[in-house]
């Protein structure tokens, strides 16, 4: 049984190649697999990383970009006394401060308890992590009806306001942010929640042959474990909740008295009402400086904490 | 005898520990899911509230009057509802399944064949894993009008296409399926094409379902971006239609709450189809990060 | 058909620390039919030499020829070769049939009905004719290895090639499929290159060995040979288990002098060694099985029983005197005590001397020269 088939007149080289020795061939094949994303990613990604660059430099005419006026760091400068980017950037920060910890919270508790053998754990999953799959207008738009007047906000709340929430300086945006943290809860829930299964249960029979309680457990088995988890949760909503528009959007057009404005919407303001594209680019730039910043940090603290 | 008493009152009383933490946690886990709840119920009970009940003023949880009036309409009598549907489920689709297209086969280049400058390319792409997308938005726009590319399905499709989360995945993905059957493929006589159609593919089905949904349901839900580049009624997504719906109904609470109600139920229904894959392709993500 | 030809083959990789040479200078032939197994340590170049061949790897010097083809620029499966993998490399998502078939498919112009039949054929002669319309994850390891080695003969290559496909076995499978395999490649009469780090592996199945080390061979040589002929003190040490025992020495006169004990040798041996010899430190080495131990010869040494180890058939004893240690077979009947001073002689016939600088060996018998090209006198 000898081959037959598979004799010398197989052994041959293709035209191809021929034509190519080997590394040059991987290197064609190679381009020809990354070419659709790297011209996506050029176009719509680098090119406008770029082109951004550029505009926050000048006075940037929309209509006739050719009329544009280089005026350096005008801009920059610009953006430095302008009051109502201080207020957005500190309007950013207080949303993310009372966001952040209050999903961490939420979403840890819901974790840790849904970790155990509940009845109806399936449904409970389900209406936890459900909100997440809304788009954010149906979100801001129902949580808008909640906080107006009538609403179940405002007829059980009511006492702490004078009107509804979202037409007070004070407690329009704590509004916002219990929108947000139903909304997004869910989803670090799921993350949290994976970790937490992770986490070998022998770990804790044998902490329970070593006489630790519950609080000894959580705190010495529990924590270090969802450590990564807890950093990721801490740093992906945070640069996810710096970027928060669609919320102060719907609910309070960045009201009452720019007290809800952030950093995004008013950027929105300035690149697509007002149509001061330069100065608009300036501050998406500034917020991405920014963001890096605090994602370089948190990949520092990340790093440091995996050893 | 008396050592035995002990034990027993012991393990009494630690059975009744367990017992009202049992309650506890009950306690805390239902509380927190009819909190969850509440809103849901508000959008479905405002929806089939008559206005001549919501017109009065006063609040209800359960509405004295029931009507599906609203319902109906937007269901049956304007059908603008299914044209918005229609554009959201259109864009969606495109831009996942391009993305699932060139993310794999950027990431199987990367990967599985071995040409130089590919390291630094893939630095590249995860450097710009770091830059928040809406930072971009106003330079996007003028090259969407430079383009020619308002109000299309493209001005939403594209951008989304070229971030890296999906590169990202796939590569770390990929690296993991082991080399020695891409050579015993080789030996079979598979050409590069062939290999990542039928080996590749194939095996990544899971982490390429996990983005997929995940990139659909995020397409589907865009935003601010669809708010910018189309301005066109008939061309708006589901998410940006709802909101000029509440501008127009501003005093009908019923109609804007049908039109969520209904706005919802598309990714409803997926979340309760695939409710175990989204939430393993959520873990998927944070796994990486 | 099945020849190979492997001429002056280089391969060299860039890494931080400089060029690696991974195989350095390798020349070697395979006869048609034949199974030749290269043995060698992790590291050895051994695996890069086999995926050379079957165009897995780039080449960067030399030439590779199967029959008269160069094949160094010739795509893998175009090669006429078919290889098994150590983790099996099965596709997982296909079933086993579908495995077996798909180099079929791809590389010839055979119909579905032929296909059928030769995947068929081939499953049964494997034993897995069951298995057919099983996925990979559903099979056991040794039922897995069978697909795999049933892949590579449903092509019915000119050459197999082997990379350790047994080292992922237990050991009493990997006995039983080591004959297996024997006795397939012998059915088929197709050539066969088996690497492998197992030298028991390599002398039980092999028509030839070929031992590489650091990239290059050290020897070529039926199993015979380079256990009774190693051209180093590397091979001496490689091939046999337990391994060889060896002491630094010197020679004065006709008598050997090591820390611990002197041996008188012939003197006919005595001058070959002085020949050949091109410095005064020396490795005496003989096989543990080689030792006797008896009181009756020339000359005996002495030496305390440190340890006993039955192992059925044999005993070992792990002898010591000072810092001088020994490893000797006896019988499996013969009884010792710990502690007991054991005389052993050491028949000149077994003995082997090497340079203590190069690890040559200084007394190899005409013939049985690890020329490397002595191979090529059928090709």
């Amino acid at each position: 049984m000898s081959s037959v088939e598979a004799t010398t007149d197989t052994r041959t080289v293709s035209r191809w190649e021929q034509l190519f020795d080997r590394s040059t061939r991987e290197l064609l094949v190679g381009l020809l697999f990354a070419a659709p994303y790297l011209a996506l990613f050029t176009v719509f990604l680098l090119y406008p990383l770029l082109k951004g660059l550029y505009m926050s430099l000048h006075e940037w005419n929309f209509l006739e970009p050719s009329k544009s006026t280089y005026v350096g760091l005008e801009n920059y400068a610009r953006l430095l006394e302008d009051p109502a980017f201080w207020n957005a950037l500190w309007n950013t920060l207080e949303f993310v401060g009372m966001t952040v910890p209050l999903i961490v919270g939420i979403s840890l508790v819901l974790a840790l308890g849904l970790n155990k053998e509940l009845k109806g754990s399936r449904v409970l999953q389900f209406i936890y992590f459900s909100p997440y799959v809304l788009t954010v207008s149906v979100v801001g738009i129902i949580w808008a009806q909640m906080f107006a007047q009538g609403g179940v906000g405002t007829q059980y709340l009511g006492w702490l306001f004078e009107g509804t929430p979202l037409n007070s300086k004070f407690w329009a945006m704590p509004a916002i942010v219990v929108t947000t943290v139903w909304w997004q809860a869910g989803f670090y829930f799921a993350v949290l929640l994976a970790a937490r299964q992770n986490v070998p249960e022998r770990l804790y029979e044998a902490a329970r042959l070593d006489g630790a309680g519950p609080w000894r457990m959580f705190r010495d088995i529990t924590l270090p474990h969802m450590k990564n988890a807890l950093l990721f949760v801490v740093i992906a909503s945070s640069i996810f909740q710096f970027q928060v528009f669609g919320q102060p959007y719907l609910m309070t057009k960045g009201g009452p008295v720019g007290s809800t404005e952030t950093l995004v919407y008013y950027l929105y303001e300035l690149g697509f009402q007002t149509r001061e594209l330069g100065f608009g680019a300036a501050v998406g730039y500034t917020l991405l400086v920014i963001l890096v910043g605090v994602s370089a940090l948190n990949y520092v603290l990340v790093g440091t904490n995996d050893e | 005898m008396s050592n035995a008493d002990t034990t027993q009152s012991l393990t009494d009383r630690l059975t009744d520990r367990d017992t009202q933490y049992r309650i506890a946690l009950y306690a805390v886990m239902y509380g927190l899911a009819v909190v969850f709840f509440i809103p849901y119920w508000r959008m479905f009970q405002l929806s089939v509230t008559p206005m001549s009940v919501l017109s009065q003023g006063g609040f209800n949880w359960i509405p004295p009057e029931l009507t599906f009036a609203v319902w109906q309409r937007y269901l049956v009598e304007e059908p603008i509802i299914y044209q918005w549907a229609f554009n959201t489920l259109t864009i969606a689709s495109i831009t996942t399944f391009l993305v699932l297209l060139v993310d794999s086969m950027i990431a199987f280049s990367i990967t599985r064949l071995d040409w130089p400058g590919q390291g630094a390319i893939l630095a590249v792409i995860m450097a710009s894993f770091m830059i928040p997308g809406y930072v971009n938005i106003i330079p996007l726009y003028t090259l969407i009008n430079d383009l020619g590319l308002m109000n299309s399905y493209w001005a939403i499709i594209l951008p989304f296409a070229a971030g890296p989360l999906g590169v990202f995945l796939l590569v770390q993905f990929f690296r993991d399926i082991p080399e020695e059957l891409e050579e015993a493929a080789r030996l079979d006589g598979f050409s590069s094409l062939r290999i990542y159609a039928r080996i590749i593919l194939p095996l990544s089905t899971p982490i390429l379902t996990a983005l997929g949904l995940f990139v659909f349901i995020w397409s589907w839900n865009q935003f601010l971006w669809p708010l910018i580049v189309l301005n066109d009624d008939a061309l708006y997504t589901l998410p940006i239609g709802v909101v000029t719906l509440r501008d127009v109904n501003a005093l009908a609470p019923n109609v804007i709450m049908t039109s969520l109600a209904l706005a919802s139920l598309p990714l409803f229904i997926v979340f309760l189809l695939f409710q175990d894959k989204l939430i393993s392709s959520v873990q998927m993500q944070a796994g990486t990060g | 058909m099945g020849r190979i030809t492997i001429d002056n083959v280089r391969k060299e990789y860039d890494s931080d620390a400089g060029t690696i040479r991974a195989v350095d200078d390798v020349s070697l032939n395979v006869r048609d039919g034949e199974f030749l197994t290269i043995v060698g340590p992790s590291g050895s170049g051994k695996s890069t030499l086999l995926r050379m061949i079957a165009g897995l790897e780039d080449i960067t010097g030399g030439e590779i020829r199967i029959d008269d083809t160069v094949v160094n620029d010739i795509a893998p499966q175009n090669r006429g070769v078919a290889m098994v993998f150590q983790n099996y490399a099965l596709y997982p998502h296909m079933s086993v049939r579908q495995n077996m078939s798909y180099g079929l498919k791809l590389t010839t112009d055979l119909g579905d009905d032929e296909i059928r039949r030769r995947v068929e054929d081939t499953a049964e002669m494997m034993g897995i004719g069951d298995l057919l319309d099983k996925k990979p994850n559903n099979l056991s390891g040794g039922q897995q290895q069978r697909v795999a080695t049933g892949r590579a003969i449903v092509r019915q290559p000119d050459v197999f090639l082997f990379d350790e496909p047994l080292s992922n076995l237990d050991a009493k499978l990997r006995l039983h499929m080591r004959t297996e395999l024997q006795r397939i490649q012998e059915e088929l009469e197709t050539t066969a290159v088996y690497v492998t780090h197992d030298q028991t592996e390599a002398m039980t199945m092999s028509d030839r060995i070929v031992i590489l080390n650091d990239g290059t061979i050290q020897q070529v040589g039926t199993p015979a040979e380079v256990y009774a002929d190693p051209v180093n003190k590397f091979v001496a040490d490689f091939i046999g288990s337990p391994s060889m025992n060896f002491f630094d020495v010197s020679l004065e006169e006709d008598v050997l002098y090591g820390d611990d004990f002197d041996y008188a040798i012939p003197s006919s041996f005595a001058s070959v060694v002085r020949e050949n010899a091109r410095s005064d430190s020396l490795v005496l080495g003989i096989r543990p099985e080689h030792i006797t131990v008896d009181t009756d010869g020339e000359d005996t040494v002495t030496a305390t029983l440190d340890v006993l180890e039955h192992e059925g058939s044999d005993n070992y004893l792990y002898l010591s005197k000072g810092d001088t240690e020994w490893t000797v077979r006896v019988d499996g009947n013969t009884r010792f005590e710990w502690g007991e001073t054991v005389e052993f002689s050491l028949p000149p016939e077994h003995l082997h001397v090497f340079d203590a600088e190069t690890g040559e060996n200084l007394v190899v018998e005409e013939g049985m020269t690890a020329d490397v090209d002595s191979s090529s006198v059928t090709a």
